[in-house]
């Protein structure tokens, strides 16, 4: 490749000028401002352009290079490449898309097709605008003192160029800008790295979590306790409501009681009065019983009285009664009783006459067949009755002396009259006449008996009469005298009698409304009852005043419906009076168990409310987590990114100290001995990068630290050659653009450098800047082209 | 007649976003409006019922933030009735708002064990399950659901995960299929799933009707569901005030932050129209820089800031390259990078992308500075 010629249309300070180049070593010379550098500029942005965006100007060549007239920056630069010539035209705007860019086969004329990123020398030469930058453009070290600062650097940028083939970069560097960002995420003390953080931040979130699903476990726990704790109260609530149901109907019992007992004092009360009540509608007091039983108790005395003195009238009466029947009954009778048995005696001795007869007819019978034989009836009465006088003798003999002895008489009359059977004989003709006789006999000596009886009874009545007829005359003197009295007892009988007829009737009427007087216990009784009930009612009126305090009713009526509506709730009915009242001290514990478990529940839904408050909850925590686990993940890709890009970049610098390092040392060792004019014969890149020179005829390899500034420049200067020869195309080499490199040179260097490049042009275009007219006019020597700026 | 419902899950009420800084409080609080707007559309639309297959709210703790407020609009629509089932975020536990005595008369809390209620008024039958602590073994529903006039809608905060491994309620297709509902009412999921049919029973997630953050991008709201025993028609409802969106943007070729700036917004007007200020994004930075760039992510974010609701931003820029170039370069660099891509070549797909950055620290590391740039 080659440059032919720049035309600058406008670039920093230069407008509408053009330089040409030719083959070989162009030497162009400028003193210091003449634009040297703009021109090397020029040629790296006509190629690459600048993509930078530095603010800076004096790192955005865009900025740096603008035309002083603020005309379009722009030029043109022909070259030739590959055997071709080529024009290419830029005229710079903003960025390198936005460019205006041309490029012509100024050969066959014809335009070239270009990509579209603006770097053309990417295109065109196959290098990067770094390796163009290495390549083609070479300064000096331009170091004249070793101090220690200075001293690195040119320490760097020797070792860079022979390691890493750029004098910018060191493995190092590279190194320490990734472990740099790697640090900023894993730090070295594993602490204040963002990935450190992360992970912390994961680690605190997972002991979050679990706490958060510890006190989830727990708020569980919490929750069941409360549930437990609330079926708990439900059931004690249930309890207790059916408890206080029942109390408040044991209030509907006590209710239901006031009302029975204040309706049955009302009905009693009520009927209490309706049997006190009085046709005139009044009611039969105390007073009213009073007088009851003191107008009864005085008519009781009064006909106690009277009975008395009516028993007297009546005993006077009976005596004069019997007075006066005795007078005419006794005598009549005994009148009677005259008549009847003179009448029956005369029956009698009629009839013994007769039987006289029959017994005188018989004996004549008899009398001729006579036969004597005991007589029977006294023999069998005789011993009837000794046996039965001995029998009741002997049984009596000991108890009773004065029967015993009547006995013992009878006894003994009853052997006389066996005797006197068997003294005493019949004589039969026969015995059927004889039999008949004897009755006759028998019944002659009946009758005979009965009249001697009846002639005494007739006497004695006779007696009798004529007494009866004497005590007559005196008792009717009597008699009159009784009867006197009598008669005026009972006319104050009568009297008296009227008067408690009205007195009764009194008692009468003031028992009528309450039940039938016929006695006067009747009447008490009835005053009793009036009395009785008077109480009854006003026992009734307290009692009554009293439940109808208690039920705080108006009137019966309301009393009485209020008592069905009870009587008829049908809830009363399952339970008993007692179970509501037993029920009063059961809500007492139940209200305290209500109590304790209120109590409990609300220090559980505290404690609840605590731990839900506590903290962040698990979704919201594990979402946390997710998040932080992706930022953790990218954060150690990024550090594994970092682990393989350093790991590669061993590799590399391996490999580049294994294939480049032999290869720059040997091209290095060449160029720098023909540098020096042969005083040095090579240069040796030692593992740790340092730089040594071989000197003629002088043994060991020596640090370029104790070479001279000149001679260190030289190494500078061959190192970039030996690195721009081993960059370039075999078959098309590339120019060198060189801005005094020779600034460190004496004049003995500076013209061998300067025969050493003439040789080097052979195979290369050399464009060397200088503002030193000694190295310009010793290039003249060495058939160089001239320039001046 | 179909009977119409809409439904809607995961609203995550009093989620703190705090990813969003200074923003966080205002968007809670525009969820709780997104949430009033969803209760407002059913009560302007005459759709009577409302299905809100859990995670109203984040937490229970934040519920008693927001729980009145939404009582208040339940109790506002009148003639909307609402039917929830508590989610692992906010589960029917004893902190629930849930067991508050001011619940409104139009909402009905489905319990820790299936429950079912019927509304032969409106024609359907509804059954549902709730949380009882932040996870759920799965239940069958044994019980088999009547087949009769009613059309049976079931409500799950579910895991529809065949292992059954996960935590939160997994169902599997057989449980869907043997329901015996007609739909099947999800949540859980926060991204909408098209609505599927196992038997004959239709079943979706709504997703989550406002994005919580750049993983549940996208235009979000509830399904509009027009159901009866032979059909099931979902229509798709916006309801989110905001959208998160993720783009990604090549700003090849910006000179500055402000030019990148401009690229990026000029990119989400084109896409998302004069209204794209109003939403969220996370902006990935893509293409190729130069190697000395003057973007500078900070000010780039900033000039964003300025201009939309929030953003944040993503640096996945690379500087531009030829790697082509590069590996024939006689350097450490040219042998780095020759190394790199042979590592890159030679790699499984999953090692790719890990490769390629260690390949793109390295190059910074040459040529500036390598920073590890976390959104």
């Amino acid at each position: 490749m080659k440059i032919n010629s720049c035309d600058i249309t406008s670039f920093g300070k230069f407008k509408n000028y053009k330089i040409d180049f030719s083959d070989g070593l162009n030497v162009i010379f400028g003193e210091n401002e003449a634009g040297k550098s703009t021109v090397t500029a020029f040629i790296k942005m006509m190629f690459y352009g600048y993509s930078g965006k530095m603010s800076d100007i004096e790192k955005n060549p865009r900025k740096k290079y603008m035309p002083w007239d603020a005309s379009l920056m722009g030029g043109s630069i022909d070259f030739t490449h590959g055997g071709k010539n080529y024009r290419l035209t830029r005229q710079f705007k903003g960025s390198n898309v936005t460019d205006k860019i041309s490029l012509t086969d100024t050969d066959l004329g014809a335009p070239v097709k270009l990509g579209v990123k603006g770097d053309i020398g990417s295109e065109i030469f196959g290098l990067s605008e770094a390796a163009f930058e290495k390549t083609l453009f070479i300064g000096s070290l331009g170091a004249p003192d070793k101090n220690s600062t200075a001293e690195g650097e040119i320490n760097g940028k020797l070792s860079n160029i022979a390691s890493t083939g750029d004098e910018d970069v060191s493995v190092e560097l590279v190194s320490s800008k990734i472990l740099k960002a790697k640090e900023v995420l894993m730090s070295r003390s594993g602490r204040i790295g963002l990935y450190d953080k992360t992970l912390a931040r994961l680690e605190e979130l997972s002991r979050e979590l679990f706490g958060a699903r510890e006190t989830e476990l727990r708020a569980r726990e919490l929750e069941t306790q409360i549930a437990k704790k609330e079926r708990e109260a439900s059931v004690v609530k249930t309890e207790g409501d059916r408890l206080f149901g029942i109390m408040k109907k044991a209030d509907l019992f006590k209710k239901r009681a006031n009302l029975t007992k204040y309706t049955e004092a009302f009905e009693t009360e009520q009927k209490l009065k309706k049997a006190l009540l009085l046709p005139d509608g009044s009611l039969a007091d105390k007073t009213y019983s009073d007088r009851l039983r003191d107008s009864a108790t005085a008519l009781e005395l009064e006909e106690k009285a009277l009975a008395e003195r009516q028993a007297i009238v009546d005993s006077l009466k009976s005596d004069t009664d019997t007075l006066r029947a005795d007078d005419s009954t006794l005598l009549d009778t005994l009148k009677k009783q005259k008549a009847e048995t003179e009448s029956r005696l005369l029956e009698l001795e009629g009839n013994a006459d007769k039987v006289r007869e029959r017994v005188t007819s018989l004996q004549i019978v008899a009398e001729q067949k006579p036969e004597t034989k005991p007589n029977t009836g006294l023999v069998i009465a005789g011993l009837i009755l000794a046996l039965v006088g001995g029998i009741a003798a002997a049984l009596t003999f000991r108890n009773n002396m004065p029967l015993f002895y009547g006995e013992i008489g009878g006894a003994v009359i009853g052997l006389v009259l066996f005797l006197l059977g068997f003294v005493l004989r019949k004589k039969f003709a026969d015995t059927s006449v004889k039999e008949e006789l004897v009755e006759a006999q028998d019944e002659l000596d009946t009758l005979l008996s009965k009249i001697a009886s009846l002639k005494e009874k007739l006497n004695s009545t006779d007696s009798e009469i004529n007494t009866i007829l004497i005590e007559k005359g005196s008792k009717k003197a009597l008699l009159e005298a009784k009867l006197s009295e009598l008669y005026r007892m009972q006319e104050g009988l009568l009297l008296k009698k009227e008067e408690l007829l009205s007195k009764r009737a009194v008692v009468s009427a003031l028992c009528e409304p309450f039940g039938h007087f016929e006695e006067l216990t009747d009447a008490l009784e009835i005053a009793e009852d009036i009395s009785r009930k008077n109480d009854a009612v006003k026992a009734a009126e307290v009692t009554l005043n009293l439940a109808a305090d208690s039920t705080n009713c108006q009137s019966y009526e309301e009393a009485k419906k209020r008592l069905d509506d009870l009587n008829n709730d049908e809830t009363l009915r399952d339970i008993t009076p007692e179970e509501a009242e037993s029920a009063k001290d059961k809500i007492r514990t139940i209200t305290a168990e209500s109590g304790r478990i209120r109590e409990e529940l609300t220090a559980l839904r505290h404690s609840l409310r605590t731990l839900i408050d506590s903290g962040r909850t698990v979704p919201v925590i594990e979402l946390d987590i997710e998040e932080n686990k992706v930022k953790l993940q990218n954060q150690k890709e990024f550090c594994d990114a970092a682990d393989i890009a350093i790991e590669v970049l061993s590799d590399s610098f391996a490999a580049m100290r294994r294939s480049f390092g032999s290869l720059l040392e040997t091209e290095t060792s060449k160029i720098f001995s023909g540098l020096t004019d042969g005083a040095y014969t090579s240069v040796a890149i030692s593992k740790d990068l340092d730089l040594k020179v071989n000197k003629e005829n002088v043994f060991g390899a020596k640090e370029w630290q104790f070479l001279s500034a000149g001679t260190t420049d030289q190494a500078y200067l061959s190192l970039r050659l030996a690195l721009a020869k081993l960059m370039e195309d075999e078959n098309d080499t590339l120019p060198l653009v060189m801005d005094d490199p020779f600034t460190q040179y004496d004049d003995t260097r500076s013209e061998a450098a300067l025969k050493f490049l003439s040789d080097y042009s052979a195979t290369h275009q050399l464009i060397l800047f200088t503002c030193h007219s000694k190295i310009k006019e010793t290039a003249k020597t060495y058939g160089a082209t001239i320039k001046e700026m | 007649m179909p009977v119409k419902f809409f439904h809607i899950a995961d609203l995550h009420l009093g989620a703190e976003v705090s990813y969003l800084g200074a923003k966080a409080d205002e968007r809670r609080f525009e969820m709780l409006a997104t949430f009033k707007n969803a209760v407002d559309y059913c009560a302007r639309e005459n759709v009577g019922i409302f299905l809100i297959s859990g995670d109203l709210f984040d937490s229970n703790k934040a519920a008693e933030e927001f729980a009145p407020s939404v009582f208040e609009y339940m109790k506002a629509a009148e003639n909307v009735k609402f039917f929830y089932v508590a989610g692992n975020h906010d589960p029917l536990d004893a902190a629930s708002p849930m067991n508050s005595s001011a619940l409104p008369e139009n909402l009905y809390v489905f319990g820790h064990e299936y429950e079912t209620k019927e509304l032969p008024e409106l024609g359907i039958r509804l059954i549902g399950r709730s949380f009882a602590y932040s996870s759920m073994e799965p239940k069958n529903f044994t019980a088999v659901l009547p087949q009769d006039d009613l059309v049976n809608i079931m409500l799950l905060h579910a895991d529809i995960a065949s292992d059954k491994t996960s935590p939160y309620n997994p169902i599997d297709k057989d449980f869907i299929e043997n329901s015996g509902a007609h739909y099947l009412a999800l949540g859980h999921i926060h991204k909408r799933t098209s609505p599927a049919k196992l038997g004959h029973t239709t079943f979706a997630y709504p997703g989550s009707p406002e994005g919580h953050g750049f993983d549940e991008e996208g235009v979000k709201g509830g399904y509009l569901v027009s159901l009866s025993k032979e059909n099931c028609e979902l229509a798709f409802v916006k309801l989110c005030r905001r959208v998160h969106r993720v783009e990604k943007i090549d700003i090849s070729g910006a000179f500055s932050s402000i030019s990148a700036a401009d690229t990026v917004l000029s990119k989400l007007l084109d896409n998302y129209g004069e209204n794209y200020k109003n939403d969220l994004y996370k902006i990935i930075l893509t293409g190729t820089v130069g190697e000395k760039s003057a973007l500078k992510i900070a000010e780039i974010l900033q000039i964003l800031k300025d201009r939309l609701y929030f953003v944040k931003l993503k640096d996945e820029t690379r500087q531009a390259y030829d790697l082509e170039l590069l590996k024939n370069e006689v350097s450490l660099k040219g042998i780095f990078v020759k190394k790199m891509l042979e590592r890159i070549a030679a790699a499984e797909e999953k090692d790719i992308s890990l490769l390629e950055s260690a390949l793109y620290i390295g190059l910074s590391a040459f040529d500036s500075e390598v920073a590890y740039n976390e959104d």
